[in-house]
């Protein structure tokens, strides 16, 4: 409670350059961690997309209403969650939700949409590929730019199993997010009358510091072809530390969620410490292009507001003594889920009220947003994007995985 | 201050029996927290588990895993729950809260079919112990959902619960012994005090000034109960000792007297006996040599000798019947009348004639003495003597062996008047002996309460024929010592051996 309390007075920053809230402002509210384990992910999300709406607020913003992004912390822990949304649609009066981080969290906010549905309240473009807002009763008000974990687990199963690694195990954190990646996997190996060989679990909030030999002991047993991982950044790196150093060479595939510049640098840092490399056979499912693709006329804007406005972190409410990621795939994804988001609010023109949002939203069709892929949305289809990339490290870079079978077989 | 005796018997008391106490409070406590709480728990479980059950009958059939992990994941915060867990009808897990793995042990309760909520209790190894409480989803037709209770909660509860009522117990059994030392004090303290007292009383020789004892006295009024009493008691116990002590003082003091009376009596008595020798140095015609050993009580034996004239040389020896100081009396009378009677041309029956009727007449007392009383003539060696009832003389030859004397007819002297003395006479020859005595020597007595004997004193007196008279009395003395050992010498014992030398 206390924190909060104190946030309320802090009022939490919304993008760099303005700290007043005008009347014909545009309030959107977010909550993701911006502490503990997963700060990572809440920071890079909130700096992809302060980035891009500073650079439209700069231009004029929407019709001459700026842009002014709410953000509160709730280190991935659903109750914080709760409490932030009720404090963002009750007394900061957003006009809808956007950018939160984690399935745990925004499956419990779910309910709270329900609630604020006669308010015209929507969840826009979450940072989790979960399934229960992607179905029956919640579906309905939540809009999604990135795909699911079932997509991405599926795409990593398919291509597993297409280069003859059958036995795959999976490694995940013990709450609905884990669930969501466990139960992905699951149906996708159905397909091929395949089961999970060998699965383990680990409490979320995990550190990098703490040790996951005994998961590693488990997997190791179940002697996989392949491991999924489904978790934070943390956590998963120090699997990989611990399973690399149990002698288990096997690929280790882990989700967009999971914020792969995070992982990577935790592994790179202990290489470099230990000497032994860490970053090897790794495959990380992404649920946005890469940034380092250039051809994409998005990532060019991306790294240009990225550079221009280098966001600073949100004030007062985060973990001070983090380092951000230059570029990220999370904070291309959060410039994208901006620019979406942006793009809908323009087409309100200068009516922009929530009540349409709906109809707004559900309109577009084919639009490019500068990553080659069209984006449609409609009453059915609330994720705007399908397609799941892969990406793997090379000279401590993610880089686009061309080809599975010359990489792992 | 030392800690009471009573006290430390009460300590003990009561250490035992709040150990008891707790012993059986805590067990009935620990009985009846873990009955309750495992109810309680077995409710909650039960609550927990079947709402489950019921709000994920939809989410199951429709929604994905993670709606019900996300469910799940609600109740694993409350406190009291280990994990929870849903399975699908054919047992296979759809959602559970287990880090990093399910166990061994769940995966076996999983197997078997439920039809309503069932309670199992389940030792998981990497768990602990557990209550679990399975629910069918859909009478089992959906699944089935595990909530696992905590049962270390439950013993960390009693653990609590336990130690504080320990704690309290503690706390009471220390207010309980300072009290129970406060009261013991109360009861220690005077009775210490009597017994220091009873102390005192030895020391002081049973002659407390009043002062001392004046808390003592207060005893009785200051506690109406058995410790009252007590000291009643004992004062009433001290003034009887007291008045005792003080009678027996006083009767002491008067036996003391009289006692030293008897000792002056039996001094005088003993110094009118003639006691140095030789008695008469100038006179080479015999040797004469006497002994006293007198009893612890006064006695009446008695001997002396004298000159009649420059040749007549009387010596006697008698013992007075009874003891004390009549006998003393009397025995002092005897020797003066003898010793009066003797003028020069009587003979010995004649002198105790004269000493017989003397001492009868007015003898309302019905005392009597015997005597040997005899003279010799130094020039001729002859030898008079009467033996009015006394014991016989040795007669020792010079050279030959020591026999008793001739038995003649005497009777005792002072019982009547007018009697008739024999007179003896014989001839002694330069280096006989005569050894008188009295019946001290052969009624002496050892411890078995044998006499020392007629028989003994022969036997003993021929071993020393060749020794002088002096030797032969200080030997017989001697001998009667060792045959008397430690018993008491009952009567005086007195020996006088007179050797004539010859003119």
């Amino acid at each position: 409670m206390k924190p909060l309390l104190i946030f309320r007075f802090l009022l939490l920053a919304f993008f760099s350059l303005s700290s007043h809230v005008y009347a014909d402002d545009i309030v959107i509210g977010m909550s993701a961690a911006f502490k503990g384990p997963s700060k990572g992910l809440g920071i890079e999300l909130f700096r992809g997309s302060v980035a891009y709406f500073a650079h439209i607020n700069e231009g004029g913003g929407i019709n001459g209403k700026r842009i002014v992004l709410k953000a509160y912390n709730d280190g991935y822990n659903p109750i914080p969650a709760i409490k932030n949304t009720i404090d963002l649609v009750e007394r900061d009066k957003a006009m809808l939700l956007f950018g939160y981080v984690g399935t745990p969290t925004v499956t419990r906010i779910l309910p709270l949409l329900k609630k604020y549905s006669n308010m015209h309240t929507y969840l826009f473009f979450p940072f989790t590929g979960a399934q229960p807002q992607r179905e029956f009763p919640y579906n309905e008000y939540v809009y999604n730019l990135r795909t699911s974990y079932r997509r991405e687990t599926e795409g990593l199963v398919d291509n597993f199993v297409q280069i003859g690694k059958k036995k795959i195990a999976i490694f995940y954190q013990a709450d609905a997010y884990g669930r969501s990646g466990w139960d992905g996997v699951k149906r996708a190996l159905v397909k091929y009358n395949l089961k999970i060989v060998g699965e383990t679990t680990y409490r979320r909030g995990t550190k990098y510091s703490d040790s996951l030999k005994q998961q590693v002991d488990i997997l190791k047993k179940a002697k996989p072809d392949a491991i999924i991982s489904v978790g934070a950044y943390e956590a998963c790196a120090a699997f990989i530390r611990d399973a690399r150093d149990a002698g288990m060479n096997v690929p280790i595939a882990n989700v967009s969620f999971v914020g792969s510049e995070n992982l990577l640098n935790l592994l790179i840092n202990t290489s470099n410490q230990t000497g032994n490399d860490y970053t090897h056979n790794l495959v990380n499912s992404q649920v946005v292009p890469s940034y380092e693709d250039e051809s994409l006329p998005a990532v060019k804007q991306f790294k240009q507001v990225m550079d221009k406005y280098n966001p600073v972190l949100p004030v007062g409410i985060c973990d001070e003594t983090y380092k951000p990621v230059k570029y990220s795939f999370v904070s291309f994804e959060g410039f994208l889920n901006a620019k979406m988001l942006v793009e809908i609010l323009s087409r309100m023109d200068d009516n922009i009220d929530k009540t349409r949002l709906k109809d707004v939203i559900e309109d577009i069709k084919d639009f490019d947003i500068g990553i080659d892929t069209p984006i449609s949305f409609s009453q059915q289809k609330h994720d705007g994007l399908d397609k799941v990339y892969y990406t793997t490290v090379k000279q401590n870079r993610f880089v686009p995985l061309k080809s599975w079978e010359g990489k792992f077989k | 201050m030392k800690m009471s005796k009573l006290f430390k018997k009460m300590l003990l008391i009561i250490i035992a029996l709040f150990a008891l106490i707790a012993v059986t409070t805590s067990s009935l406590s620990v009985w009846e927290l873990h009955n309750h709480l495992t109810r309680e728990y077995k409710s909650k479980g039960k609550a927990i588990s079947e709402s489950i059950a019921r709000s994920s009958v939809e989410m199951i059939l429709y929604r994905d895993a993670s709606t019900v992990q996300a469910i799940v994941d609600q109740f694993i915060e409350i406190s009291g729950v280990s994990y929870v867990f849903v399975v699908d009808a054919e047992g296979e897990f759809i959602s559970h809260t287990f880090v990093p793995q399910i166990p061994e042990d769940v995966l076996k309760i999983v197997k078997e079919e439920k039809e309503e909520t069932e309670i199992m209790h389940v030792d998981i190894s990497e768990i602990g112990k557990i209550i679990d409480i399975a629910s069918p989803i859909l009478a089992g037709v959906v699944g089935h959902v595990h909530v696992g209770m905590d049962k270390e909660i439950i013993n960390a509860h009693i653990r609590t619960a336990v130690i504080k009522q320990l704690s309290l117990m503690f706390a009471v059994f220390l207010l309980a012994v300072t009290i129970a030392y406060l009261f013991g004090n109360m009861i220690s303290r005077p009775l210490n005090r009597l017994t220091e007292h009873a102390k005192e009383l030895v020391t002081h020789d049973f002659s407390t000034p009043e002062d001392m004892r004046a808390d003592i006295k207060l005893l009785p009024e200051k506690s109406k109960n058995e410790l009252g009493e007590l000291a009643e008691s004992f004062l009433y116990m001290e003034d009887s000792l007291k008045k005792y002590i003080k009678e027996l003082t006083e009767t002491t003091a008067v036996k003391e007297k009289a006692e030293s009376e008897l000792t002056i009596a039996r001094q005088i008595q003993m110094e009118i006996l003639p006691k140095i020798f030789p008695p008469f140095p100038h006179r080479h015609e015999l040797n004469i040599f006497a002994t006293i050993e007198p009893a612890r009580e006064v006695g009446g034996d008695f001997y002396d000798f004298f000159f009649m004239d420059d040749d007549i040389f009387c010596f006697v020896i008698g013992d007075v019947s009874g003891k004390g100081v009549p006998a003393a009396l009397f025995m002092a009378v005897t020797k003066t009348l003898i010793k009066a009677a003797s003028t020069k041309g009587l003979t010995p029956d004649e002198i105790m004639n004269r000493v017989n009727d003397d001492l009868s007449q007015n003898n309302d007392s019905a005392m009597f003495v015997t005597i040997f009383f005899g003279t010799l003539d130094l020039k001729t060696g002859e030898m008079l003597y009467v033996n009015c009832g006394h014991n016989l003389p040795l007669f020792i030859r010079q050279g030959k062996k020591a026999k008793y004397m001739r038995r003649s007819q005497g009777v005792i002297v002072g019982a009547m008047e007018n009697v008739e003395f024999k007179l003896e006479k014989m001839f002694i020859k330069p280096g006989d002996t005569v050894f008188m005595y009295t019946d001290g020597v052969t009624e002496a007595m050892n411890e078995t309460n044998d006499f020392f004997s007629d028989e003994r004193l022969l036997e003993d007196m021929n071993t020393m024929l060749d020794e002088t008279i002096e030797e032969k009395v200080h030997g017989l003395m001697e001998k009667i010592k060792i045959f008397s050992n430690e018993a008491p010498q009952s009567d005086d014992i007195t020996m006088l051996a007179l050797q004539y030398k010859g003119p």
